[in-house]
Order: C-alpha cells, then sequence, then structure tokens
C-alpha cells in the first residue's frame, strides 16, 4: 500500500526529476533587473553589451569576470576588474559558490540560488 | 607581483560533510598559497584532495610543491594518501622540516601509509617526494619569504608567516591563547608579545578560533582558542584581516555566522577597523605588491 496520494507520488515524482537550476538573480541600484540561470560551462559578466550577463554600475568593468563549472561547482572568477568581487567585507579573488551567496561588482549584486 | 591564498579545508578535528556545513565547507585544514610558479601548501588535511585534482586541471606540465605542516596530528595530514599529484612520477614535492636534519614531517606523513594504516604504501607514491627544510633555501619558496614560529598545542604546532614585498599572509593554526588580562573574559587580553611580534601588521592572519570563551573554558589544555582571543590578539597587533579556521566539529555554518557575529562586536568595542570573516573552503583571496588599482584585497 502506498503512503502517498496518487496525486501526490505523480507531484513528488516530478519534483524529484525537475532539474536543480543554478540562478543569478541580478539587483541594481535597489530594483531587481531579472534573473539569469547558468548554463554551459563558461558565463561572461562584464559592463560589454555582450557580456552574457551584462552590468549596469559604471564600477563594472567591462569584463569584470567569469563564472565557470568545475567538478559540480559555478565558480566566479575575477577577469583582472579595477573594483572586484566583494563577498561581504571581503574582496575575493574567485569563489565557489553556495546557495543564498550574495556578490557585489561595482554596485551590482548578484545572488546564488538554486531553483528547481 | 601578486600571492593567491585559497581555502580548500577549513575544519577542525575532523572531516564533516553535510549539507549544514557546505558553505564554510567540512574539509580538515589544507590551504594554498601560490606566487607565480611556486606553490606552497599548508597543511594536508582532507581539503588537499580537491587541492590535487585543481592542480591536475590545471597545466599539463609537472607540479613542483612545498609541503608546509603545522604538526602531525590526523586532520593536517590525512588527505596526503588522496593527493593525486603524488601519484605522478613526473612531480615534486617538498616536505618542510624545521631546521637541518629534521624529518620528522617527512616520516609521519609516510608512517600513516603504513599497511595497517592504509592500502598503498608510501614506497607506491611515483613523484619525487622529498624531506627538506626552510634553512636549505635561506628561508625563501620562490620570492616568498617564510619564517615559522613554535605555537602552544599538545605535542607542539607550527606557525607560518608568508612575505612578498609588502604583503604579509600569517597561517597560525592549531594554537591555545590564554586568557591573560586584569578581569580574564572582559577586557581586551594580552597575547604573548612573541605571538604579536609574528602576526604584526598582517594583511591576513588565519588563524584557530575554534571555541568561544565558555567552550574554552570546559576545555583548557586541549591546545585551541578562543576566537575572542584571537581577536584581541589580531586587534593588538594591528591585523587587517582576520580568517577564523579550524572551525569546530559541531558548527553549523549559521553557528560559524554567530560567531563571526559576535567577534565583529568585539571588534567594534575596541574601536578597531578589524575585519573578521570566517575561513570558507573555496574562497581565493588575491594580494598585490604594488599600490593602485586592483591592489590588495587587504587594503580594505
Ligand atoms: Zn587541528
Ligand atoms: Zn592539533
Amino acid at each position: 500500500m502506498s503512503l502517498l496520494s496518487r496525486e501526490s507520488e505523480a507531484w513528488w515524482r516530478r519534483a524529484a526529476k525537475s532539474r536543480v537550476e543554478p540562478t543569478l538573480v541580478h539587483l541594481y541600484d535597489g530594483a531587481l533587473i531579472g534573473q539569469y540561470t547558468l548554463r554551459g560551462l563558461e558565463v561572461t559578466v562584464g559592463r560589454e553589451a555582450t557580456s552574457g550577463l551584462v552590468l549596469l554600475s559604471s564600477r563594472a568593468s567591462r569584463h569584470h569576470a567569469r563564472f565557470s563549472y568545475r567538478r559540480g561547482a559555478w565558480v566566479i572568477v575575477d577577469a583582472d576588474s579595477r573594483h572586484g568581487i566583494w563577498l561581504g567585507p571581503v574582496r575575493v579573488h574567485s569563489v565557489s559558490l553556495r546557495e543564498g551567496d550574495f556578490l557585489q561588482l561595482g554596485d551590482d549584486i548578484l545572488t546564488y540560488t538554486l531553483l528547481r | 607581483m601578486d600571492l593567491f591564498v585559497k581555502f580548500w579545508g577549513t575544519r577542525g578535528s575532523i572531516p564533516t560533510p553535510g549539507e549544514h556545513t557546505s558553505r564554510y565547507g567540512g574539509n580538515t585544514a589544507c590551504v594554498e598559497i601560490r606566487q607565480g610558479e611556486t606553490l606552497i601548501i599548508c597543511d594536508a588535511g582532507s581539503g588537499i584532495r580537491e587541492l590535487g585534482d585543481d592542480l591536475a586541471s590545471r597545466s599539463a606540465q609537472p607540479i613542483t610543491g612545498h609541503l608546509l605542516l603545522s604538526h602531525c596530528h590526523w586532520d593536517h595530514i590525512q588527505g596526503f594518501p588522496f593527493f593525486s599529484p603524488a601519484y605522478q612520477s613526473e612531480n615534486r614535492f617538498l616536505i618542510h622540516g624545521r631546521g637541518p636534519g629534521d624529518d620528522r614531517f617527512y616520516r609521519f606523513l609516510s608512517g600513516q601509509m603504513a599497511s595497517d594504516y592504509f592500502p598503498i604504501s608510501f614506497k607506491a607514491l611515483r613523484a619525487d617526494i622529498r624531506s627538506s627544510d626552510l634553512a636549505a633555501t635561506q628561508g625563501y619558496l620562490g620570492k616568498v619569504r617564510v619564517d615559522h614560529l613554535t605555537l602552544e598545542h599538545p605535542g607542539g604546532c607550527l606557525g607560518y608567516s608568508f612575505r612578498l614585498g609588502s604583503i604579509k599572509v600569517v597561517y597560525m593554526t592549531d594554537v591555545e591563547l590564554p586568557f591573560l588580562g586584569p578581569s580574564g573574559c572582559a577586557d581586551i587580553r594580552r597575547a604573548p608579545s612573541d605571538l604579536v611580534e609574528f602576526v604584526n601588521g598582517a594583511d591576513l592572519l588565519i588563524a584557530d578560533g575554534q571555541y568561544n570563551d565558555q567552550e574554552y573554558l570546559e576545555r583548557r589544555g586541549w591546545g585551541h582558542s578562543s576566537c575572542f582571543s584571537t581577536v584581541d590578539l589580531a586587534v593588538a597587533a594591528g591585523v587587517k584581516h582576520l580568517s577564523l579556521f579550524h572551525h569546530d566539529p559541531t558548527r553549523s555554518d549559521y553557528d560559524v555566522d554567530d560567531l563571526i557575529d559576535a567577534c565583529r562586536l568585539r571588534v567594534s568595542g575596541h574601536g578597531s577597523s578589524l575585519i573578521v570573516t570566517g575561513a570558507r573552503e573555496g574562497v581565493e583571496l588575491r594580494y598585490t605588491d604594488s599600490e593602485g588599482p586592483g591592489s590588495a584585497v587587504g587594503s580594505l
């Protein structure tokens, strides 16, 4: 006898199968700019319009950083930007991202979350 | 000239895998210090396994590395048998002792691979692994000046300072700082003067902050410090950034956050600008020995 109703079981199976989407929520000047899902192996980030994720603040560099997928985790690496990547009170060269991380690049804010 | 510092293991005593420790990390002590081609590895706790895999993925060139151990408690050596570059014949590793002829660290690293403990013998490691000491290179590894200090810890422990031009980084895990002060807990605590001098003016101090005050008082003599004593040492020595290390295995990420918050309160109570963070696996810091843009992380 199943412990779950037929509908609950179907929902549960779907939920378990659904992929986790590593997502950046982009904030600037107090406003929500958008949501960006990290896909592939590398995503560039900067003020340059051709960047995978385009930053808005004047303190962001044209080629500011890049996100790379390495051995099961997304890592952000500084690309010699002028104002760097800040994780809390510290400027970091690179960091392997964890749910809830709050990154500041220039005056752009990126929060990292895992969406289902 | 840049000096890179990367955390591969920050946990104390025993690895603590699990979702409650995934942010600060569950691997035991391992910190990579890199300057140009010079690779220095502080401790071989379980974090060294991932460092090894990362080194192998960076380039096809042979790896030369200097291994500096703080001491041989198991949480500081247990990862070495899983350090994949040690199995490749083209690589070379020097395990540094404290002075000429001191091969104690080499013997402990190899000894833990004796057959009763591990299925593969140290002899099977195909890399060129030798015992050396810092005196053989006049205290320099590449361009990095390395000094050490003996710390208060059961069986002894070494702290290391790394200097590149004006940059100073200190690795000082597993140390018991006593409460020295007029009323013990509340006032700013006096740290032993040799320690203050050793960490003086550091851009980054990676240091033992395993306990809070109450835990320390219950575990005196176990060889670890109250994080508040570590904060006071860093304030007294004019350190810029204190990264608390060797997180207690019982602590979740949120517990570490709470401890860091309490340390920051203490810092502001002292009227200091010291920055306190919890050492976190997967974080890499870069220090540049020059003034100007893109300069030191420590110039906060
Ligand atoms: Zn330890
Ligand atoms: Zn120890």
